[in-house]
C-alpha cells in the first residue's frame, strides 16, 4: 500500500518531536505540584522506566514482523477479536490527536489569539496535518531534519538566555518532597509522552534500517526525556516550585521572564513556535497512524481518501471532549494514566502474548510435518 | 471528446506530409527537383545550380542550398568549383561518378549519404548543401552550416566581478564547443536530439560519463523522447515537459547562460541540455540549495563565498516572511514589540486610513509593478521609472498619509532582499508566496505564518528532481555534503562531489592537499 520508507535517523528525530510535543507546556505543572522541587527527578525517572517500554515495543514489533498493530492484531487474533483490539487502539490514536489538537488551541486562544474562535484555530492546524500526512512519512521525515535543527538551536538559546534568573535555592531541599512522592509524580511523565510511544508501533514497519531502529528510539527518548528534564528543572529553578504549579503554561511564562540587554523582550514567542513546530509532528504522526490504521482495519487500499472525512469529525471532537481546561487537568490527572496505561502497556503485552504462543504453534506445527 | 477529435485531424495532417516525403529518391534528377521545390512551395530562398559535370558523358547533377543559412564561401570554393571545374576525370564511367564525388572529391569534413526525401530536406532546411546526381538514387549532403550568429559575448543576466564573462549563445554547436573547452575529457558524451514536430529544434543532451548517473540520463532520454510539441522556441519549453510536479512554484530545472556553471553541474554529476535557439542551457537534476549557489562562490575566497551564502539566506527568509511578520506582529502581537518602538510605530500609523494588511498588500504590488514596467522598458526610460518609483511613490505616498513610513521600509528591504538570489526562478515563487503568507498573517498572525512555514517546508520536502529529493542534502541529511551548501570549504577541503547526483563517482581530489605553512 505505502512503500516509502524512512531511515532511522529521521524516526529519532519523529521520537524526539514527538516526546516534547504538547509535552514541554503541560508537564512543569502536574511534576511541580506532585513532587514539588523534585518534579525535575521525576522526569527522569519516567525517561528511565521509558527505556524498559522501548525494550518492550520493540520485541513486539520484532515478534510482528514486518507488520503494523492493526495489521498484526487482525492476523494474529482472528477476524473478529483482532479488530475489537485494533479498534481500542485506533481509538486511543484518534481520541490523543483530537486532545493534542486541543492543547494547541487553547493554549492559542487563551495566550496569543484571544480573539479568535477555537474552531478557526482548530481547522486552519489540521489543514496543515492533513497536508503532511497526506504526503506521507517519508516527507513528514524529512521535514523533521528540517526543523529539528531549529528547534533545538531555539530552545538552547531559551535556556541560556534564562541563565542569569537561575536560583538555586529553588531546588533545596533536594529529595525533601519523599521518594514514595517523586515516585508517583514520575507516573505523569509515563502517562502523558512515554506511553503514548505506542502509536509508533504503526509506524515502525516503515523505518527502513532495523538493526538501527532500536538504537535511534532509544537516543530519541533519551533526548526527548532530558529536553522534558530540563524543562522542568528550568521552570523550577526560576519561578520556584509552587509558580510552575499554579501556572498553566509555566514555560511560557519563563519566557516572559527573559530580558536581554534591555530590548531583546517578549521572547516567549520563541516558545510558542517550538510548541507549534513539535506539537504539529506529534498530530501529523498520530494523524498519520490513525488514517493509516483505520484504513488497514476497513482493508481501505489507500489511507489517503480517510484523511479529510477524519479531519472533520477530528475538528468536532477536539471540541466536544472537554468543556473547559479544569475538567482536563482533572482528566489527565485521575483518568489518563489507567487509560494510556490500557492502550499503551496492555494491549501491546496481549499482542505480544498471542504473537509468541502463534508462532511456538507454527513451528510445532511444522516440526511435527 | 472534442480534445481527441482535434487530435486526429492533427495527426491525418502529418500523416499526408510524410507520404509524398516518406518516399526514396527517384532515379530522374528534375523529377527530385520538382518534388523539393513543390514542398518548399517555390521557396525564393531556395537555390538550385543545375550543371554538367563532365563534358563528354553529358551527366547532369544540382546543388541546392538555403540562401542565408550555408556559408557561400565554402559552397562556393568546396562544391560548385570542385564539381564543375575539377571532377570528374575524363575517362570516368557514368556509374562511378557518384563514389568519386564522394570519396575523393570534396573537401568538406562531413558529408552524410542518404536516399530518403524527407532527411534530405530536413538537411537542406538545416544549412546542408545537396549534392545530386541524374540517374542516381543516392544523394549526398555536405555540412556547410554557415549564418549570421551574435557571437560569444558578455553575459548579461548572471554578471560575476570574478570569473569568465564570456555567455552561451543562440548557436548550439558554439554552446557545445563552449562547454567541450572547460571539459578536455574524452567521457564527456553530448547526445543529439531533434525535438518539435515543426521547427524540428537541434537539442544536446551533455553528461559526463562514470560520474552522471545513468538512470537520471536514462530517464531524461525518455522524458525528452516523449514531447509532443509543434514547436520549441526556447528552452523553457523543454522545461515543462521534463519538470517531475508541475504543480509547484518552486524550480526544480536549474537554467543559467554561464559555461562554467554548466561545467560546475557536469563535474558534480548533472546533466545539460542545449536547446538551439538560446543562450538559456537547462541543468538537471536542481536542487533548492543549487539555486543559492553562484559559480562565483567557488572563485572567491573560501570565507566570503561563505559568508555571501549565509547572506542569500537570509534574504530569502526576509524576501519571503518580512512584510507578513510587519503585519503580524502590528496587528496580532504588538507586546512583541519593545515600547519606545511601538510608541512610535503607532504615531506614524496614526493618520494612514487602511489596516497594515491592506497597507502592505497596496506597496508590494506597487512594487510588483513598478519591476515588471522596469525589465520591459527601454534603458533610456528605465531610469524614469525608478524616479517615478522612488520620488513620487515612496516618498510622497507617506507624505499624502497614504502609507506609514515603516511600511515603505519594510516592501523597500523585501524588494532588494529578492533581488540576491543568483537565480531569477527562484525569486519568482518567493515573490508569489509572499502574497498567500500576507493574508495569512492578516487572519492568524504568527500562528497563520508558521503554519504556513510547516506547510511550506512539507512542501519542498515532498518535491523531487529526477528522483533526488529536492531538499537533500538537508532533508534526507547528508552530513559530508554540509561542506559545499551553506558553507564552502576551502577548494582543498572539497574533497568529495555531491553524493545526491554524484554517488558514483564521488573522489574528487585524491586526499590531503592542504598548502603546508613554510613549506617551499
Amino acid at each position: 500500500m505505502n512503500n516509502k520508507t524512512i531511515s532511522a535517523r529521521q524516526f529519532m528525530y519523529l521520537v524526539i518531536l514527538f516526546l516534547i510535543g504538547s509535552s514541554i507546556l503541560i508537564i512543569p505543572g502536574p511534576l511541580a505540584a506532585g513532587a514539588k522541587q523534585d518534579g525535575w527527578i521525576s522526569a527522569i525517572l519516567g525517561t528511565v522506566i521509558g527505556i524498559l517500554l522501548v525494550h518492550l515495543y520493540h520485541k513486539i514489533s520484532i515478534t510482528i514482523g514486518n507488520k503494523t498493530f492493526v495489521e498484526a492484531a487482525i492476523d494474529i487474533f482472528g477476524n473478529w477479536f483482532g479488530r475489537i483490539i485494533s479498534f481500542f487502539h485506533l481509538s486511543f490514536i484518534y481520541i490523543l490527536a483530537a486532545l493534542v489538537l486541543r492543547n494547541i488551541g487553547d493554549f492559542m486562544t487563551t495566550q496569543m489569539m484571544v480573539e479568535t474562535p477555537l474552531q478557526y484555530t482548530h481547522i486552519l492546524f489540521l489543514l496543515v496535518v492533513i497536508l503532511g500526512a497526506r504526503l506521507g512519512i517519508e516527507t513528514i521525515g524529512r521535514s523533521a531534519e528540517m526543523f529539528i535543527t531549529w528547534m533545538i538551536i531555539l530552545l538552547v538559546f531559551l535556556f541560556l538566555s534564562l541563565t542569569p534568573q537561575l536560583d538555586i535555592n529553588n531546588l533545596k531541599p533536594m529529595f525533601g518532597s519523599g521518594l514514595r512522592s517523586i515516585t508517583s509524580t514520575s507516573l505523569t511523565v509515563i502517562g502523558t509522552p512515554i506511553l503514548e510511544m505506542v502509536i509508533f508501533l504503526m509506524i515502525y514497519p516503515q523505518v527502513k534500517e532495523k538493526s538501527k531502529a532500536k538504537h535511534a528510539w532509544l537516543i530519541g527518548l533519551l533526548i526527548g526525556g532530558g529536553f522534558l528534564t530540563l524543562i522542568t528543572l528550568f521552570s523550577i529553578l526560576v519561578l520556584g516550585s509552587d509558580l510552575t504549579a499554579l501556572n498553566e503554561y509555566p514555560i511560557y511564562e519563563l519566557a516572559t521572564k527573559i530580558n536581554i540587554a534591555g530590548f531583546l523582550e517578549g521572547l516567549e514567542i520563541i516558545v510558542a513556535i517550538v510548541w507549534m513546530l513539535t506539537i504539529f509532528f506529534k498530530l501529523v504522526i498520530l494523524y498519520y497512524a490513525s488514517s493509516l490504521g483505520i484504513a488497514q482495519f476497513l482493508k481501505i487500499d489507500d489511507y489517503r481518501i480517510l484523511l479529510l472525512p477524519l479531519g472533520m469529525g477530528m475538528v468536532v471532537l477536539s471540541i466536544i471532549a472537554y468543556p473547559d481546561v479544569a475538567y482536563f487537568e482533572s482528566f489527565v490527572n485521575s483518568t489518563w494514566l489507567p487509560y494510556a496505561t490500557m492502550h499503551g502497556f496492555v494491549l501491546p503485552l496481549l499482542l505480544l502474548i498471542g504473537a509468541i504462543i502463534k508462532k511456538k504453534k507454527q513451528e510445532s506445527g511444522r516440526s511435527r510435518k | 471528446m472534442r480534445r481527441r477529435k482535434k487530435k486526429t485531424t492533427n495527426n491525418n495532417d502529418n500523416v499526408q506530409l510524410d507520404s509524398r516525403l516518406a518516399k526514396q529518391i527517384d532515379e530522374s534528377l528534375e523529377g527530385n527537383l520538382t518534388v523539393i521545390k513543390k514542398t518548399l512551395g517555390d521557396a525564393s530562398d531556395l537555390v538550385i545550380r543545375r550543371m554538367t559535370l563532365n563534358s563528354s558523358n553529358k551527366i547532369k547533377g544540382a546543388v541546392l542550398f538555403i540562401d542565408g543559412l550555408v556559408d557561400k564561401t565554402s559552397v562556393q570554393d568546396f562544391i560548385l568549383e570542385v564539381m564543375m571545374v575539377e571532377v570528374p576525370p575524363e575517362n570516368i564511367s557514368l556509374a562511378h561518378v557518384y563514389d568519386e564525388i564522394k570519396d575523393s572529391a570534396l573537401p568538406i569534413g562531413e558529408i552524410t549519404e542518404t536516399n530518403k526525401l524527407d532527411d534530405l530536406l530536413l538537411r537542406l532546411l538545416s544549412g546542408e548543401t545537396l549534392v545530386l546526381l541524374d540517374n542516381e538514387t543516392r544523394a549526398l549532403s555536405a555540412s556547410t552550416k554557415g549564418w549570421k550568429d551574435r557571437g560569444v559575448q558578455e553575459t548579461t543576466s548572471e554578471s560575476v566581478i570574478r570569473g569568465p564573462k564570456e555567455s552561451f549563445t543562440e548557436t548550439l554547436r558554439t554552446n557545445t564547443a563552449l562547454v567541450r573547452r572547460k571539459i578536455k575529457n574524452p567521457n564527456l558524451r553530448i547526445d543529439a536530439k531533434k525535438i518539435g514536430k515543426v521547427t524540428a529544434t537541434d537539442v544536446a543532451v551533455l553528461y559526463i560519463e562514470g560520474t552522471a548517473d545513468e538512470s537520471v540520463v536514462k530517464e531524461l532520454h525518455a522524458r525528452l523522447d516523449k514531447i509532443d510539441i509543434d514547436g520549441v522556441l526556447e528552452s523553457g519549453y523543454i522545461e515543462e515537459f521534463i519538470e517531475d510536479p508541475p504543480y509547484s512554484p518552486f524550480p526544480k530545472v536549474y537554467y543559467t547562460e554561464r559555461p562554467d556553471s554548466i561545467a560546475g553541474g557536469l563535474l558534480e554529476g548533472k546533466v545539460a541540455i542545449v536547446t538551439d535557439g538560446t543562450p538559456n542551457v537547462l541543468l538537471v537534476p536542481a536542487l533548492f540549495v543549487n539555486f543559492m549557489q553562484s559559480s562565483e562562490d567557488y572563485y572567491q575566497r573560501y570565507d566570503i563565498g561563505t559568508f555571501i551564502r549565509l547572506l542569500r539566506l537570509f534574504s530569502f527568509v526576509i524576501a519571503l516572511f518580512m512584510p507578513s511578520l510587519y503585519i503580524a506582529i502590528t496587528t496580532f502581537h504588538q507586546e512583541m514589540i519593545p515600547a519606545p518602538l511601538l510608541i512610535n510605530l503607532a504615531a506614524q500609523r496614526e493618520g494612514v486610513p487602511f489596516p497594515a494588511f491592506v497597507e502592505a498588500v497596496l506597496m508590494e504590488a506597487t512594487f510588483e509593478i513598478l519591476r515588471e514596467a522596469g525589465v520591459r522598458l527601454p534603458k533610456a526610460v528605465g531610469s524614469a521609472v525608478s524616479i517615478v518609483g522612488a520620488l513620487v511613490l515612496g516618498e510622497s505616498a507617506v507624505q499624502a498619509g497614504l502609507v506609514s513610513p515603516a511600511m515603505v521600509i519594510v516592501v523597500a528591504l523585501t524588494a532588494i532582499s529578492s533581488f540576491v538570489f543568483p537565480s531569477y526562478n527562484m525569486a519568482i515563487p518567493v515573490r508569489m508566496l509572499r502574497f498567500s503568507l500576507m493574508i495569512l498573517a492578516a487572519t492568524f498572525g504568527l500562528y497563520g505564518i508558521i503554519l504556513g512555514l510547516i506547510a511550506l517546508v512539507l512542501h519542498l520536502c515532498s518535491l523531487q528532481s529526477f528522483g533526488v529529493p529536492y531538499m537533500s542534502p538537508f532533508a534526507p541529511l547528508v552530513p559530508k555534503d554540509q561542506k559545499d551548501v551553506l558553507v564552502r570549504f576551502p577548494h582543498w577541503g572539497l574533497l568529495s562531489r555531491p553524493s545526491a547526483t554524484a554517488h558514483k563517482n564521488e573522489k574528487r581530489t585524491s586526499g590531503r592537499n592542504q598548502p603546508k605553512e613554510g613549506s617551499k
